[in-house]
C-alpha cells in the first residue's frame, strides 16, 4: 500500500514535470526562433550585458549554477530564490562591481535585487579602441506555487522553485575610435525553475533573456542613434548532486563534502555549450572550487563562518580574454525572515525559525545516559529526535529523554513543517562516571583541615588525584579497563599481571586468541583471563616466569611495569 | 664443615634477594594508568574520543526505539450516520518499550467528523472501553448532523512519559443511507401457480447500527402484486438467523401472472431518513 502510494505520488510528480518541460520547450522553441542580433555593437566586441555571471562561488564552480540555489541565483536560475538568502558584494576591480540580495519574505519566497557595473576599456577594435560602460539593475522573486490553495499539500510543488529576473540596462555607453559615441537603455527578463527533485539532488531549467522574443522595446537594447541590438537568449539545464555529505547524501562523511554541478547552455545561434564544476567542503567551513566553462578551467576557494562568507575565484573574463580574479563577500543575516499572516492554509513560517528554544547545546559531555532534550516550536511543527517523533503539548512545548551511547552520540533534532524539514546536529559525549576513593578521602581532609597551608597542600593533593581519575574515566569509556557500578576505584592499589593484560589487550585492541589448552600451570585453560594472558605474551609484551608460572594474580613491581609499557609502546 | 658454608652462604644470598624484592614497590594502578595513558598510541585515541570535530557521523545516532507502537486503530462501526445519536468507538491498541505503564496519554483528533481536536481515549473498562488495563484504547463519539457525508480522516496520537510520540490514523465513513449490497430470489426462476414459495434475501449494510434500519421492502408491482413485500432479519418467514444483515421474505407468484422476466426494485430505509434502492428481476414461467 505505501509503495502503490509512493508510486502514484511519484507519478504525480512526473506528470506535472513533463507537462512543465514541454510548455517551456515550446515557448524555448519559439523564442529561439525569433531572436535575431541585427544590429551588434555591443555583441561584436563580446560584451553581452544582460547575460552577466556575477558572483564568485558560481564562477568556481565553472558558470554550471543553474541547478544551485545561491544568493546569485537571481542571475543563474531565479526559480533558486525560492530558498535564497543573504547579500552579497563581489568586485573585480574599481569598474567592475556587483551587490546582490536576496531577501526572504517567509513563505518559502524571497525577493532580489542586484545593481552590477561592468566597465571595459581600451578593447582592441578595428582602427583604434573601444570603451564600454553599463549598469545593470535586476529585480527578481523567486517563490513556490505552493501559495496557491489546491497546490499548497502537493509534494511536488514543495520541492518546485520559479522565478522570475526582470533586468534593466541603465546606462550602456559605448565609444570606439573614430565613430560617435552611443548610449543605449533595454530592458530584459530570465525565467527559471528549480526542482529540488531528492534531499540531494536538484535540476534547473532557465530561460535567459526571454523577452528578446519580443521583437519591441522589451529585449533588445535601444541606443540613441534609433538603432536597436538583439540579445541573445540561452536555455539553461542544469543538475547538481550533493554526492558527499554528512547526514542526506549518498556518501555519508562528517568532515567532507562534494557538489557536483553540471550545464548545458543552448543557443539558437551558437553551439550548445557544456559547464561542468565541483566543490569540495571541509567541515562546512572551507572549499575548494573547480569548474570548467566555454573558455577554460575556473578556480575558486570559499570560506564560511555562521553568518558570513568570502568566495574567491579565477576565470577568463569573456570580454576581454583574460584570466581574472573576482573576489565576493557574503552576508547571510539569521533575521532576515518576514512571516505573513494569510488566510490559506499555506505554510506561514520559515524553517529556520520554527524551532524557538531547545535545552540541548552542541559540544556536551556528560557522565550520564540519557539526556533531557526540551524545547518550543511553533505551532503545527513535529519534532523529530534521532528519527522518532516526540510529542509536542498543547503549549508547542516539548520534552523528550534521548538515551546516549557510551562515548560519542550525534543527536539529530529535525522539524517537520508542510512537508520540509530541517535537521539540527548536536555532538553529545558521554564519558564514564568513576569514583575514586582516594579523591573522596582528600575532599574529607580539605574539610578538616585547619590551616590555609594545609588546606592549599591537600588541594594540590586533590588536583592530581583529579587529573589521573580523568585519565581513568577516559579509558574505562573507551573500554579499555572496566569498572563494575558502584564501584570504588584505589588508585593507589597494586596492579596485578593478570588485570593489566587485561587492559594492555583492550587498549591495544589485540584479538583474543581461542585458548583450547591450559596455558601455565597457574593459568588453565577456564581460567577468564586465559586469553588475555595468551594475547600479551604471543604479542611479546609480557612474559611468562622461566619456573612455567604466569603469577596472573601476583602484584607487578615498578621496573617490571616500566618494561612492559617499553613492550607496549614498541 | 663445608657444607655448613655452602649452607650459610645460600641463606645469605636467599636473605639479600628477598630483601631486594621487598625494596621494590609494587606498580599502582594510578601509575599504571599515567603509563597507558602517555603511550603514544593511548594518546591518539583519547584525543579522537574528546575531539568534537572527528567521529561524530551518522553512525553515531541513537536509533534504539523509543516510541510506542499503535498496533491498530479502528472505528467501530466503520459507518456511522451523522445523527448525532449513533455510537462510535474508536478503539486503538498500543504498546511501549518501556511496558503500558510508560504510556501517558493516547489522544484522538475527532475534528473531521466536528467533535474537539484533542479527545482523550481511556484504558479503565469504562466509557466504552471493554477492559481495563490491556493497552486497549477506547473512546466513544457520534457524528453530527451538520458533518457532510464522505470518509473522515481520524487522527490519533499516543504519547509516553519520556516524551515520544506515535502517530496513527483511521477512517471512518459518515454516510446517511443504507446501502443493499446484493438480492437474490431462492429459486431463481419462479412458477405462476400461487403455490411453490419463493425466497427473496437481500444483504442490507446500514451506517450504524443495523438495528436503525426501519423498514426493507420489495415492490413487486410489476408482476401485479400491488402490496410490497416487507423483508425482515428476524430469523423468521424465510430468514435464517436474526440480526446478520440478511433480510428474507417468502412469497408466491399468483397463477395470473404471465411467464416472462419482471423487475422487482427492493427499498431501504433507516431511522436517519436515509435510503437504499437495488433492483433485480425474478423470471416467472408457467
Amino acid at each position: 500500500m505505501g509503495q502503490q502510494r509512493r508510486d502514484i505520488v511519484d507519478g504525480g510528480r512526473m506528470s506535472y514535470l513533463k507537462i512543465i518541460i514541454l510548455v517551456l520547450f515550446v515557448v524555448c522553441n519559439l523564442l529561439f526562433g525569433i531572436y535575431s542580433p541585427a544590429n551588434a555593437e555591443l555583441a561584436e566586441l563580446g560584451i553581452y550585458p544582460f547575460s552577466v555571471e556575477p558572483g564568485s562561488r558560481p564562477l568556481g564552480l565553472g558558470g554550471a549554477f543553474a541547478a544551485i540555489d545561491d544568493v546569485s541565483s537571481s542571475f543563474y536560475n531565479p526559480g533558486g530564490m525560492a530558498w535564497a538568502k543573504g547579500i552579497g558584494f563581489t568586485v573585480r576591480n574599481a569598474g567592475n562591481l556587483s551587490v546582490l540580495q536576496a531577501y526572504p519574505l517567509g513563505n518559502n519566497a524571497s525577493l532580489g535585487l542586484g545593481v552590477i557595473t561592468r566597465k571595459y576599456s581600451n578593447m582592441p577594435i578595428t582602427g583604434g579602441t573601444a570603451n564600454s560602460d553599463s549598469t545593470l539593475i535586476a529585480l527578481s522573486y523567486g517563490s513556490k506555487l505552493t501559495y496557491i490553495p489546491f497546490l499548497y499539500d502537493q509534494p511536488f510543488f514543495k520541492r518546485l522553485g520559479f522565478g522570475i529576473t526582470i533586468k534593466g540596462l541603465m546606462s550602456q555607453t559605448l565609444q570606439r575610435t573614430g565613430q560617435a559615441d552611443i548610449s543605449g537603455t533595454g530592458i530584459e527578463a530570465d525565467f527559471g525553475l528549480l526542482w529540488k527533485g531528492g534531499d540531494y539532488w536538484n535540476v534547473g531549467l532557465c530561460l535567459q533573456n526571454g523577452l528578446s522574443a519580443s521583437g519591441g522595446e522589451l529585449g533588445s537594447i535601444k541606443w540613441n542613434n534609433g538603432s536597436k541590438e538583439g540579445i541573445p537568449a540561452r536555455l539553461k539545464l542544469g543538475a547538481a548532486i550533493d554526492l558527499i555529505g554528512d547526514y542526506s547524501q549518498p556518501i555519508r562523511n562528517d568532515e567532507h563534502g562534494v557538489l557536483l554541478a553540471a550545464e548545458l547552455d543552448f543557443y539558437r545561434s551558437s553551439a550548445t555549450n557544456f559547464r561542468l564544476g565541483g566543490e569540495w567542503s571541509y567541515l562546512d567551513q572551507y572549499y575548494v572550487r573547480a569548474g570548467v566553462m566555454e573558455l577554460g578551467v575556473n578556480l575558486g576557494f570559499g570560506l564560511r563562518q555562521e553568518d558570513w562568507g568570502v568566495d574567491l575565484a579565477s576565470y577568463v573574463e569573456p570580454a576581454i580574454n583574460e584570466r581574472s580574479l573576482r573576489l565576493s563577500v557574503l552576508y547571510f543575516p539569521k533575521e532576515w525572515i518576514v512571516v505573513k499572516n494569510l488566510d490559506l492554509p499555506r505554510p506561514t513560517i520559515s524553517l529556520e525559525d520554527v524551532l524557538q528554544s531547545i535545552s540541548l547545546q552542541d559540544n556536551v559531555s556528560t557522565y550520564d545516559d540519557r539526556i533531557n532534550i526540551a524545547g518550543k516550536v511553533k505551532p503545527g511543527v513535529a519534532i523529530y529526535i534521532n528519527g522518532s517523533n516526540v510529542a509536542v503539548n498543547d503549549d508547542f512545548t516539548f520534552n523528550a529523554v534521548v538515551p546516549l551511547r557510551m562515548q560519542k552520540n550525534l543527536v539529530l533534532v529535525e522539524a517537520r513543517y508542510e512537508g520540509e524539514s530541517k535537521v539540527w546536529k548536536y555532538k553529545v559525549l558521554r564519558k564514564a562516571k568513576v569514583t575514586v576513593k582516594e579523591e573522596e578521602q582528600i575532599k574529607a581532609e580539605i574539610k578538616k583541615a585547619q590551616t590555609p597551608e594545609e588546606k592549599e597542600a591537600l588541594r594540590k593533593k586533590e588536583e592530581n588525584i583529579i587529573e589521573a581519575r580523568q585519565q581513568l574515566e577516559s579509558l574505562v569509556t573507551l573500554g579499555v579497563i572496566e569498572i563494575k557500578p558502584d564501584e570504588q576505584f584505589v588508585m593507589q592499589a597494586g596492579i596485578t599481571r593478570g588485570e593489566l593484560a587485561t587492559w594492555i589487550v583492550r587498549a591495544r585492541e589485540l584479538k583474543l586468541p581461542l585458548v583450547n589448552e591450559d596455558l601455565y600451570k597457574d593459568v588453565p585453560r577456564n581460567n577468564p583471563l586465559a586469553p588475555y594472558v595468551k594475547a600479551v605474551v604471543e604479542a611479546g609484551i609480557m612474559q611468562p616466569y622461566p619456573d612455567g608460572t604466569f603469577r596472573p594474580n601476583a602484584f607487578i613491581s615498578k621496573q617490571e611495569g616500566e618494561f612492559i609499557f617499553k613492550k607496549f609502546k614498541k | 664443615m663445608k657444607k655448613l658454608i655452602l649452607l650459610l652462604l645460600i641463606i645469605i644470598s636467599a636473605a639479600a634477594f628477598a630483601e631486594e624484592i621487598s625494596s621494590e614497590q609494587a606498580l599502582t594502578k594510578e601509575e599504571a594508568i599515567k603509563l597507558l595513558s602517555a603511550t603514544d598510541f593511548m594518546k591518539n585515541k583519547i584525543g579522537q574520543l574528546l575531539s568534537w570535530t572527528i567521529g561524530y557521523d551518522i553512525s553515531k545516532v541513537n536509533k534504539v526505539k523509543l516510541t510506542p507502537t499503535i498496533n491498530y486503530i479502528k472505528a467501530l462501526p466503520r459507518k456511522a450516520p451523522p445523527d448525532g445519536r449513533t455510537v462510535v468507538d474508536i478503539v486503538a491498541s498500543v504498546e511501549d518499550p518501556g511496558g503500558l505503564g510508560n504510556i501517558s496519554g493516547v489522544r484522538a483528533d475527532l475534528s473531521s467528523i466536528g467533535r474537539l481536536a484533542n479527545v482523550v481515549l481511556v484504558d479503565n473498562g469504562l466509557f466504552g472501553d471493554e477492559k481495563a488495563g490491556d493497552g486497549i484504547y477506547t473512546l466513544q463519539t457520534s457524528v453530527p448532523s451538520r458533518i457532510e457525508k464522505g470518509s473522515k480522516e481520524i487522527p490519533v496520537a499516543v504519547a509516553n512519559k519520556k516524551g515520544w510520540l506515535a502517530i496513527g490514523k483511521t477512517n471512518l465513513d459518515v454516510a446517511k443511507n443504507p446501502v443493499i449490497i446484493e438480492a437474490k430470489f431462492y429459486p431463481d426462476e419462479a412458477v405462476a401457480n400461487g403455490q411453490n414459495i419463493v425466497t427473496l434475501i437481500a444483504i442490507v449494510s446500514n451506517p450504524g447500527r443495523l438495528e436503525d434500519l426501519e423498514l426493507v421492502t420489495a415492490d413487486l408491482s410489476k408482476m401485479g402484486i400491488n402490496d410490497p413485500v416487507i423483508l425482515n432479519d428476524l430469523g423468521i418467514d424465510g430468514d435464517s438467523r436474526a440480526g446478520d444483515g440478511v433480510f428474507s421474505a417468502q412469497f408466491v407468484v399468483p397463477g395470473f401472472v404471465a411467464a416472462g422476466e419482471y423487475p422487482i426494485i427492493i427499498m431501504a430505509a433507516n431511522i436517519s431518513s436515509g435510503r437504499a434502492q437495488y433492483q433485480t428481476s425474478l423470471r416467472v414461467y408457467r
